[in-house]
């Protein structure tokens, strides 16, 4: 799944933040609609990818990690150039899936309502 | 629609939650979001397991509707969209949204046991279905048919005929019938002028003859049943043809309308000359009347010494010969002209011996009943004739699948009380001798809100309506009562009604408690009704049913009096010339300004009268015989006479 080009992954739920010090304030800072730079997760445990913060809402009033997702794509190992291009576009995708409201859950803030849906279908068959 | 291995789609499925659960008597389910369903669709849900060795299947007609979506609060949409209606519409993802529908029991099959409605499949109801399911297959069956269409009823591509049970309809089960509405939607008298149409065309022979007596309270509503519809488009006919039907006028309509207070001219709409043929005047004497006069006394002023006097004169005085040694003369009284001089003349002897009581009765109440009676006929003038010649409905020889009209639309309220009170318990009466000529008749009264209603003083008329709805489907007197607000109308006259028919109605009526078993939905639906549209309930209907029905196959009210438009007041010469025209085509003017030239008008009015009624062969001869003999003039001559004597030339005094 990690490999697949069409799979996007978004974290919602932020136990480790891959940011250094110095990078943890521009990313409490980052406004509605803008994103961190790229960066590669790699592990042993785990396949590497591409991954970038997104804010998906604005957060002024609010916690840090309010409306803040990491959104995960496989590693094309491409250049710079077209892994930002990628996040961008990948960006916007996700930034789309705003609305509708993922109301009431208690996530809407970073919830696509894709997602609920999808939660919702599974909890109603499962 | 069909699916796979021919077996029909299901539209839905029935859900039941611990909140919301299913009875024997509703259910809920849900639907695709385009699925062909609404408020009134009947579907039928297929059961899921044997019960006794039967699989039952339920039928149901929706009656309420809900959607729905995962949202709280309507406020979280509006933050999820910034507040901009159209961003909301360019979400990615739509939001979940359900169709739910609630649905009341029409029957289950088989009937026992009864229990709450499985989870099955739902279907859209096919015919077979929507008979079994208002159980129409009982009077639909060939050997026992007593099945009267009243209109189709339309869902998700389904059309069926909807009919209602003869026997719940025109009696003896259960009669009568109600329409409410709201006015100026030409629904009520265009539904009852179908629904005529209808049974005239399915009444089962098995069940004898019918005939209708309508009542034209206002306007020219009825006044063109005989003259085909304009314009009746490919849908009304596609109706007509569906319901087996004749999309034609009645053959067979008679009107009868009173004289206007002149005595001559007919008090209706229907006064063109190309429509007269069918048109008789309705003219009672004082036979006809007095056996109803107390519909025109004032109740609170005859007292029980006045009736007894009344009732005396009823039975002891008209149309027979009346001799008593205080009176001047043997009276025979037969005309309102012959009781006025009797009156006359037992006042006269009263006051010649000084007395004041005649027969028990006193001077006072003889006075009074006297004003009371003798002025009858100046207060329905037109209806009511000072002298015997009468005019009246066809009593005993009433033709099966004829309509009668009888136009009161332009009567004082008086009079219109008179005709009612007259006409339909004459039916009554012959009904029950058997003498009318029909088996059934229907009696069609509109604005039973004026004539019938829930409070006000307790009228003749309304009692006659209430014996009708009582008593009446026994007889196979039948009412059809239409009216604007069935919550004011006295609840007997509606209560009695097995059939109840609505088509748009006022909301104000919808918020009485009348229609507090009708869901909220179907309250909605009703208020927002096409024309065209009715919802119907009838005893072997368990919950209403929505129909459509065809325009119907007459001329209406308001393109008739264009097309034949109202005659104007013609000379008592013309008038009579017309009339007499219907019974001899070659009468001309100048024949008639000739034989009436010296008659007075009462006279003119008379012998037209007696002609018309007496039918002769000779029409010309017998009207002419109705006038005095007229002694033709001649030249006085002077006889001459010889004198006894003649005078002298000389002296002339010397006789």
């Amino acid at each position: 799944m990690a490999t697949a080009a069409c799979a996007v992954g978004i974290v919602k739920s932020h136990r480790t933040l891959y940011v250094d010090a110095a990078a943890l304030s521009t990313l409490a800072r980052l406004e509605a609609g803008q994103r961190t730079t790229a960066f590669r997760v790699t592990s042993q445990r785990r396949t590497p990818v591409v991954s970038w913060y997104l804010r998906l809402r604005e957060a002024a009033g609010r916690g840090p990690l309010w409306g803040l997702v990491r959104i995960e794509v496989a590693d094309a190992r491409g250049d710079t150039a077209a892994v930002a291009a990628r996040a961008d576009t990948v960006s916007r995708w996700v930034l789309a899936e705003r609305s509708p409201l993922a109301l009431p859950d208690g996530r809407w803030d970073r919830m696509a309502y894709g997602i609920r849906d999808c939660e919702t279908f599974l909890r109603a068959v499962v | 629609m069909d699916g796979l291995n021919g077996r029909p789609h299901p539209l839905g499925r029935v859900v039941a939650t611990e909140r919301r659960p299913n009875t024997p008597h509703e259910f809920h389910f849900w639907t695709a979001l385009d699925a062909a369903i609404g408020i009134g669709t009947i579907v039928r849900v297929a059961g899921t397991h044997a019960i006794a060795g039967h699989v039952p299947s339920i039928y149901g007609v929706v009656v309420e509707g809900f959607s729905y979506s995962d949202l709280a609060s309507p406020l979280h949409d509006v933050l999820g969209s910034d507040g901009i209606p159209e961003r909301a519409a360019h979400g990615p993802t739509d939001r979940a949204e359900i169709r739910l529908y609630t649905a009341a029991v029409l029957r289950q099959v088989p009937d026992e046991p009864l229990q709450p409605v499985p989870l099955g499949e739902v279907f859209l109801a096919d015919d077979a279905d929507i008979a079994c399911a208002l159980r129409m297959d009982g009077y639909l069956r060939p050997d026992a048919r007593t099945a009267i269409p009243i209109g189709v009823y339309h869902a998700g591509g389904t059309s069926s005929p909807i009919y209602l049970d003869a026997d719940f309809l025109l009696g003896p089960e259960a009669a009568h019938l109600t329409i409410t509405g709201v006015s100026g939607l030409a629904t009520k008298t265009s539904a009852v002028e179908w629904l005529l149409a209808s049974i005239f065309a399915h009444f089962p022979e098995k069940k004898g003859t019918i005939a209708a007596v309508c009542f034209n309270v206002k306007g020219p509503d009825l006044c063109f049943l005989d003259q085909p519809a304009t314009g009746l488009d490919p849908a009304d006919l596609a109706l007509y043809e569906r319901l087996g039907v004749p999309a034609r006028p009645f053959e067979r309509v008679q009107y009868f309308a009173p004289h206007a207070p002149d005595g001559f001219t007919l008090n209706t709409l229907r006064s063109h000359e190309a429509l007269a043929h069918n048109v008789t005047a309705l003219r009672w004497g004082l036979g006809e009347v007095m056996e109803f006069a107390e519909v025109l006394l004032n109740k609170d002023d005859v007292d029980a010494k006045a009736d007894a006097l009344i009732d005396f004169i009823s039975h002891e005085v008209i149309g027979r010969q009346f001799t008593d040694t205080m009176l001047q003369r043997p009276h025979v009284v037969r005309s309102f002209a012959d009781l006025a001089a009797w009156f006359q003349d037992v006042l006269r002897g009263l006051e010649q011996r000084n007395a004041e009581s005649w027969r028990t009765h006193h001077v006072a109440t003889i006075r009074k009943v006297r004003n009371r009676l003798t002025n009858i006929a100046q207060r329905c003038a037109g209806l009511v004739t000072n002298d015997g010649v009468v005019s009246d409905l066809p009593w005993g020889s009433f033709a099966d699948r004829t309509v009668y009209v009888v136009d009161v639309a332009n009567l004082e309220e008086d009079a219109q009380d008179l005709v009612f009170t007259r006409v339909v318990p004459m039916l009554r009466q012959q009904l029950e001798r058997r003498s009318l000529g029909v088996q059934h008749v229907i009696v069609f009264v509109d604005e039973l809100n004026k004539y019938a209603p829930s409070d006000g003083p307790d009228t003749y008329v309304r009692k006659m309506l209430l014996d009708v709805a009582e008593r009446g489907r026994y007889l196979g007197l039948v009412l059809f009562g239409a009216q604007q607000f069935r919550s004011q109308v006295h609840r007997r006259v509606v209560g009695n009604a097995g059939t109840a028919v609505y088509g748009r109605m006022d909301a104000d009526e919808l918020a009485t408690p009348g229609y507090a078993v009708l869901s909220p939905a179907l309250r909605t639906k009703l208020a927002t009704l096409d024309r065209g549209q009715l919802m119907v309930r009838h005893p072997h209907f368990t919950q209403p049913v929505f129909v459509r029905f065809p325009r119907p196959p007459v001329l209406s009210g308001r393109e008739g009096v264009e097309r034949f438009p109202h005659a104007e007041v013609a000379t008592l010469e013309v008038s009579v010339m017309r009339r007499l025209r219907r019974l001899d085509g070659t009468i001309t003017l100048d024949w008639v300004k000739e034989v009436t030239a010296l008659a007075e008008e009462g006279e003119v009015l008379r012998a037209l009268g007696a002609t018309e009624v007496a039918g002769a062969t000779d029409v010309r001869a017998y009207f002419r015989a109705q006038f005095r003999g007229i002694v033709p003039a001649r030249s006085a001559t002077r006889p001459t006479v010889a004198p006894l004597r003649l005078a002298s030339d000389d002296n002339p005094y010397d006789l």
